[in-house]
């Protein structure tokens, strides 16, 4: 596919940024999500913004037309794939249109002596675990939501393909195989998805041999030939190679980390750089407790997309990382504009190179952020554009 | 442009209409993996030889939503 020079142009500035070298403004990085549906002209249901296409097309193209932003985390997406669950007649999440909220719940639908059977053959454990979260389903139900994750995908693909075309917009998260990889550590599929983090943290001590095995197994069959055809393959619509999600970590000791978070990550980390290719991170929570396991890798490689460290204490422990964030969403929802000014300024004096502008969380609350202040913040970056 | 896939949910859709109601009101086969090989076979609007891959796809990627 042949790219826009605008869209080159926009693409070399995050590979600049990522390898350090000054460009000619800072970049801004959307990290909003159902803020968008609050923020719309049009007013919208939260239930209705995301399973409508239409509706999030619409909201998604309108917060960029008037906020501008170099490159979105989520085009309105992140929460079709509930509208297949929804189709499947069962959901672990909840959206409340009137409180303005989604809930999730924290589940546990794989059973602590499965482990084993599961590094054997995970597809007849995931067989199971799938009737235990969607219960007396039938098969027209069944056939429905895969006629539905279809068309989210076909909804995916359109609108990633429209802003890097009509937006010059580079992506942030790959979607699927042809345009990159999504790896994560594999206990992080345990903890989010399978047993919930209440049960996988007792798991570490419990079942801790079955659940490593489990993990060797995820490892070997599915991640890392994942990564690998990725990096032979590289991806032009997202500005790094691959993308990588930290959540359970949070949970974690350092000696658990150590012993079941990265060794995976690791080796995941290393094949990147020793491809000379590109991640990116998305790191929930905080990462300072583990910097140093970061420190080592060379400028170029790594970006991080931090939400609750602070970015200039955190620059010093790692100088060699391109850092994703800095702007408080207490500052978004109950500063002033001139504050939020003044704190982009306060962020670009402090770390120049090998940064770029975004927000310390998924901006999903209506008070987490005031039209005002992301508008004062967009336009004193647009009078740096040339 | 706005999205528009509305031929091809078209299609998906006529196909689903073939198919035999009283199957479809079934619950699905709890045993693996005749459960999966079942639903593969109602996939009519995809390729045979990619039916069975894409309930197992999905099945992932629904636990993992």
């Amino acid at each position: 596919m042949e790219y826009s020079k605008e869209y080159n142009d926009n693409l070399k500035r995050f590979n600049d940024v990522i390898n350090f070298k000054p460009i000619d403004r800072t970049l801004h990085f959307s990290n909003f999500y159902t803020w968008k549906v609050f923020d719309c002209d049009t007013r919208y249901k939260l239930s209705e913004a995301m399973v409508d296409f239409d509706k999030i097309e619409h909201l998604q193209c309108e917060f960029h037309e008037r906020y501008r932003f170099d490159t979105h985390m989520d085009y309105g997406t992140r929460n079709t794939a509930i509208g297949t669950s929804l189709a499947l007649g069962s959901s672990h999440y909840v959206i409340d249109d009137n409180a303005e909220v989604i809930n999730f719940y924290d589940h546990a639908i794989m059973e602590g002596d499965e482990y084993e059977e599961f590094s054997k053959d995970p597809e007849r454990v995931h067989w199971r675990i799938f009737q235990r979260k969607h219960p007396g389903v039938t098969k027209g139900q069944v056939v429905k939501a895969i006629m539905r994750n279809i068309e989210n995908g076909e909804f995916q693909n359109h609108i990633v393909n429209k802003f890097v075309t009509k937006y010059n917009c580079p992506g942030v998260l790959p979607n699927n195989s042809s345009v990159g990889a999504l790896v994560q550590s594999p206990i992080e599929r345990f903890g989010k998805y399978y047993r919930g983090i209440r049960e996988m943290s007792m798991d570490l001590r419990r079942h801790k041999k079955e659940l490593l095995m489990a993990c060797d197994a995820i490892h070997e069959k599915e991640a890392l030939p994942t990564l690998r055809a990725a990096l032979k393959s590289g991806s032009s619509v997202c500005f790094s190679d691959t993308f990588c999600g930290l959540l359970v970590h949070a949970t974690m000791s350092l000696d658990q980390w150590e012993e079941f978070y990265w060794p995976y990550l690791k080796q995941y980390f290393d094949e990147v750089v020793a491809a000379g290719k590109t991640i990116n991170v998305y790191s929930e929570n905080s990462i300072s407790r583990f910097a140093k396991y970061f420190k080592d890798y060379p400028k170029g490689h790594i970006a991080f997309i931090i939400e609750l460290d602070d970015l200039i204490e955190l620059r010093k422990e790692l100088p060699n990382v391109c850092l994703i964030g800095g702007m408080t969403s207490e500052l978004l929802g109950y500063g002033t504009p001139q504050q939020c000014i003044d704190r982009v300024k306060r962020l670009e004096d402090n770390l120049k190179e090998g940064f770029i502008l975004s927000q310390d969380k998924m901006v999903s609350f209506r008070q987490d952020c005031k039209r005002e202040n992301l508008l004062a913040i967009s336009e004193y970056l647009q009078g740096s554009r040339k | 442009m706005l999205f528009d896939n509305s031929e091809q949910r078209r299609l998906r859709n006529e196909a689903y209409d073939k198919l035999d109601k009283k199957v479809l009101d079934e619950k699905i086969n709890p045993n693996f993996p005749d459960g999966i090989k079942e639903i593969a076979e109602l996939l009519t609007f995809l390729p045979e030889d990619k039916r069975e891959a894409a309930v197992i796809g999905f099945v992932k990627g629904v636990i993992l939503t």
